[in-house]
């Protein structure tokens, strides 16, 4: 007793922070956890969570069978698997080749230039770029007729959106990324490359077989996080370049769920979609980090 | 031994590289203010030929964005603010190895990154509290960052115990601990931190998109994003606006980024250490 007094007597302001803390969490992420209920209820708002009437799996059943989730999830992993392939060794790339330009005022000023982009927001970014690709007006298009050839509506058909995401992305994220690879690559010992220089390696064969392996770490990182945000194919990007036009390859499962039960009134069948993407999520950020350990990487659980 | 033919190669590759990266926010300036028929005179304009700033006054003197720049700065400042001193005070809590309850209340918090209830109960959530179509909802339920409270816990811990015994000696309270050894020796770190909850805040979307129906509430970037989709008519709700001439689309493009465009190259610095501090393991 008179030890929980002490420690009350020392720490009370720190319990005042922490509850102050753990109430925001409770709130803001526990009650919506329990109100995942309504993926097994008939949600009516007037009821509430607790209120409404128990149905099991019926939203399951519903929502498995609706054709527009299997078309979203296919367009999700699409560009995800799409960005992997990519934009994903882009940012190492440039990284590498950065790192051997003289770290000089020119280094310095291509690198502010190229993270620019990471600041501007999706809307911005989006709405820039449908300019530039207008039919009518853009930029683009005055080159392709310049050059004698047709206009085209890039942004409203469905066979350039998946390269208009993937560029815009690349446009984007692929100077910021840099950052951590160039700082990996610093932190490599300086004496490991004069050990391969003594024995006539190349300074290609350095990048290879010294760079690269002792990077790797940081390398496993992105990709585990990568991997566990397989199904978020990047709401506001998406959204920016979606239209009627391309519904039919832009609809990602989180537009789907944004259409469904934010700007449409099925809360119950759009709560049954966020609860398997949240746990497939967790279940691949698992996995991932498994097998990063397995093969000696670092994990991050 | 360098190479360098490569070392040419890598000049000119990373000039163009920043050239098209930044080209198109330059194009958007030029289109702001130079008359159209005048930009489609040469392929690639670079500099303005003459000077047309009807489109600025016309976003000016309607107030087409000025509720939303008006809701921009305001949960800006108020949401740093507030997420900051929730934030730092989260990690401080985390920070003290020796509480008793600490591994419960981190448990508690850690869970959190890997499960979230999705954004229908959350919805349902904010409809409880009365914050759907409320300015509060910028602030609220974004106060906290789980990654950016960590941040600042790292950069606690690395602080000696050493001196917060010699202040418990002298019979320092804990706030005085918390606020003049752990909040001032970390100063650079937490305004790292706050640069970007004001980035986050500015750039803030969907927020506006899930939780707001009144167009006056919208964010910046929000109401941009209906400007923008006004004439295609793909906008969350694109009857507020008719058609909108480019040229107007274009300074209202600029608008917005001007304050980043402004400051970035002055903070630069200070954002690349916040991506290092954020891949620190924990």
């Amino acid at each position: 007793m008179n030890k929980i007094i002490r420690v009350l007597k020392k720490y009370w302001f720190v319990y005042v922070l922490a509850a102050f803390v753990l109430g925001f969490y409770i709130l803001f992420c526990y009650v919506p956890m329990y109100g995942i209920l309504i993926a097994f209820k008939d949600y009516k708002p007037l009821l509430g969570v607790f209120g409404s009437k128990w149905v099991g799996f019926k939203h399951f059943y519903e929502i498995f069978t609706n054709r527009n989730l299997w078309i979203a999830l296919r367009n999700t992993l699409i560009i995800s698997f799409s960005r992997l392939v990519f934009c994903f060794c882009v940012p190492m790339v440039l990284a590498i080749m950065l790192n051997e330009m003289v770290n000089g005022p020119v280094r310095k000023i291509y690198q502010t230039l190229i993270y620019l982009p990471h600041f501007i927001s999706w809307v911005i970014m989006g709405g820039i770029v449908t300019m530039f690709l207008s039919p009518s007006t853009g930029l683009i298009n005055k080159l392709i007729e310049f050059f004698g050839g047709e206009p085209q509506y890039f942004v409203m058909k469905s066979s350039t959106f998946l390269p208009v995401i993937l560029i815009t992305d690349t446009w984007k994220n692929a100077g910021w990324g840099t950052i951590i690879y160039i700082a990996a690559i610093n932190g490599v010992n300086p004496e490991l490359y004069e050990a391969a220089e003594l024995d006539g390696a190349s300074r290609i064969r350095q990048i290879i077989h010294i760079m690269i392996p002792s990077i790797m770490s940081m390398i496993s990182l992105m990709l585990i996080l990568a991997v566990a945000s397989i199904l978020s194919a990047g709401f506001d990007q998406v959204i920016v370049f979606q239209n009627n036009y391309n519904r039919n390859v832009s609809a990602i499962i989180d537009t789907f769920v944004y259409d469904l039960g934010i700007k449409g009134a099925y809360k119950s069948e759009a709560t049954v979609v966020g609860l398997c993407k949240s746990i497939i999520s967790t279940i691949l950020l698992v996995i991932a980090d498994r097998v990063s350990k397995k093969m000696g990487q670092r994990g991050i659980i | 031994m360098k190479n360098r033919g490569f070392t040419i190669f890598n000049y000119i590759f990373f000039g163009v590289l920043a050239f098209v990266m930044v080209y198109p926010f330059w194009y958007a300036f030029l289109s702001s203010v130079v008359p159209y028929s005048d930009l489609m005179q040469r392929t690639l304009p670079i500099i303005p030929t003459k000077f047309d700033f009807s489109a600025y006054k016309e976003i000016l003197v309607n107030g087409l964005l000025g509720d939303a720049y008006l809701t921009t700065i305001k949960s800006t400042f108020i949401g740093l603010a507030l997420s900051l001193a929730f934030t730092v005070s989260g990690a401080y809590v985390l920070s003290i190895e020796k509480l008793p309850g600490a591994k419960i209340i981190s448990s508690i918090i850690i869970l959190t990154m890997f499960f979230s209830g999705g954004l229908i109960p959350m919805y349902i959530l904010l409809s409880d509290l009365k914050l759907i179509n409320n300015f509060w909802v910028y602030v609220i339920p974004s106060l906290i960052n789980t990654v950016y409270m960590f941040i600042i816990r790292t950069s606690f811990t690395d602080i000696p115990l050493s001196l917060r015994e010699a202040a418990e000696i002298d019979g320092a309270s804990e706030c005085r601990i918390m606020l003049t050894i752990y909040v001032r020796l970390s100063l650079p770190t937490i305004m790292v931190i706050g640069l970007f909850y004001a980035v986050d805040k500015w750039n803030e979307l969907y927020t506006a998109l899930y939780f707001i129906i009144d167009y006056k509430l919208y964010t910046l970037q929000a109401a941009l994003y209906n400007l923008l989709n006004a004439n295609s008519g793909t906008g969350v709700g694109g009857g507020a606006i008719k058609t909108v001439d480019e040229q107007v689309k274009y300074s209202a493009v600029i608008l917005t980024i001007l304050p980043i465009i402004l400051v970035y190259p002055f903070l630069q610095k200070y954002f690349t250490k916040g991506v290092l501090l954020g891949s620190v393991k924990e």
